[in-house]
């Protein structure tokens, strides 16, 4: 039976040809028919997901953390070596080049309010003492299309993925200045199987971190623009829940035991 | 000094209060963190209370509401206390037992990291 496969929209995005490819290589390193299908945009994605459409996803992270909560997704192996990065960008020949220019209205494009990036994005700005209440977000679904808003002048600053960024090309990245950019190494994405692929999960995992150590896998990650994966541990798991209830969710952690010095 | 007692916690307060970046990064920042020694239950917590960045209560845990709660075995606080381990790897790997917002500790993860360098920087007794 043909087993579904599908990625973070941002990286189909990106790089489709070389996900297609992904998609073809792990077919004959498991021995696995896979089908690949790519969407434009996030919420779209995640609704596919968790209606139970897909058995291979590679995620972000916080749609990563719901696979696994509400869909019965492990999550298995991750970028070696990358972690999940924000660049608040504006328009390179534009008047902003930096905070102390922003104007009191600041229209911000973000590809999803639901992503870590757009999270982090928000803490690169309360950081710089900006006050929420000057910001007008707008939700673009995509990061490229947080690019184009910039480019059309649609908005004053954007929540650049660092994967979107570094993947663009020099004329993309030349009509951008980076205000500012995160250096968090937190957070990651990482593929997950479904309940109907939970007996091949270890063999998945296997294929995945041998990658980097087999040509074709080498020239397949060249493609897609990694250096190789490696296997999640459960805490990093852990650490990601925490995070993704209390953001996703705004469940707000309260600690239960009793303070120890009280009377 | 014993390693988590009332007196090294007001040491490294003091070397908190006097640190800048800390002090510029936490401006805004409120909250009080109790840390403790998980495999020394003979240890009784300690706690600092930080307002808009400075620690202006530094001693035995009082009590009072926590918003964070650090913990870890002796030999895992003398790796973060070292330098060995990285607060951030601390937290990833579990080896730092985190109570309270991961969102917070995320987004402060850099004066956290300088935390645990001038945790190190008091001279501890870490064999009692």
């Amino acid at each position: 039976m043909t087993r579904q496969f599908t990625a973070d929209p941002n990286y189909s995005g990106k790089n489709l040809p070389g996900w297609y490819l992904m998609n073809t290589y792990l077919q004959k390193q498991l021995d696995l028919p896979l089908h690949f299908t790519p969407f434009t945009g996030f919420d779209e994605a995640r609704a596919a997901v968790l209606a139970g459409g897909y058995d291979l996803v590679y995620a972000n992270p916080f749609d990563a953390i719901q696979y696994v909560q509400r869909a019965g997704f492990q999550s298995l192996a991750k970028p070696a070596g990358h972690f999940d990065e924000v660049l608040l960008c504006s328009l390179a020949d534009g008047p902003l080049q930096g905070y102390a220019d922003l104007p009191e209205r600041i229209r911000v494009a973000s590809a999803s309010e639901k992503t870590l990036v757009h999270m982090v994005g928000q803490f690169l700005l309360d950081k710089a003492d900006i006050d929420p209440a000057r910001l007008d977000y707008q939700y673009t679904e995509s990061y490229q299309g947080v690019i184009k808003a910039l480019v059309q002048g649609r908005a004053e600053l954007g929540f650049v993925f660092n994967e979107v960024y570094a993947a663009a090309s020099e004329l993309v990245r030349g009509r951008l200045r980076v205000i500012d950019r995160s250096d968090d190494a937190f957070a990651f994405h990482s593929f997950c199987v479904g309940p109907r692929l939970a007996g091949e999960a270890g063999r998945i995992r296997e294929a995945l971190v041998a990658m980097a150590g087999d040509e074709k896998g080498r020239a397949i990650l060249q493609d897609i623009g990694f250096a190789g994966f490696e296997a999640v541990t459960p805490e990093e798991i852990d650490c990601l829940t925490m995070l993704a209830d209390e953001y996703v969710h705004g469940h707000t952690p309260v600690i239960e035991d009793e303070p120890k010095g009280a009377a | 000094m014993r390693f988590m007692s009332p007196a090294w916690m007001k040491a490294v307060a003091e070397q908190w209060n006097d640190h800048a970046e800390i002090q510029e990064m936490l401006k805004n920042f409120n909250a009080t963190i109790e840390y403790g020694i998980e495999d020394r239950p003979d240890v009784p917590p300690v706690m600092m209370f930080v307002k808009n960045g400075r620690a202006i209560y530094a001693g035995p845990s009082d009590g009072r509401n926590r918003d964070f709660v650090i913990s870890a075995k002796l030999d895992n606080w003398r790796k973060l206390t070292s330098g060995e381990m990285s607060g951030k790897m601390g937290l990833m790997t579990k080896r730092i037992n985190f109570k309270g917002s991961m969102m917070t500790a995320l987004k402060h993860m850099t004066p956290f990291n300088i935390h645990m360098n001038i945790m190190g920087e008091v001279p501890a007794e870490f064999d009692f």
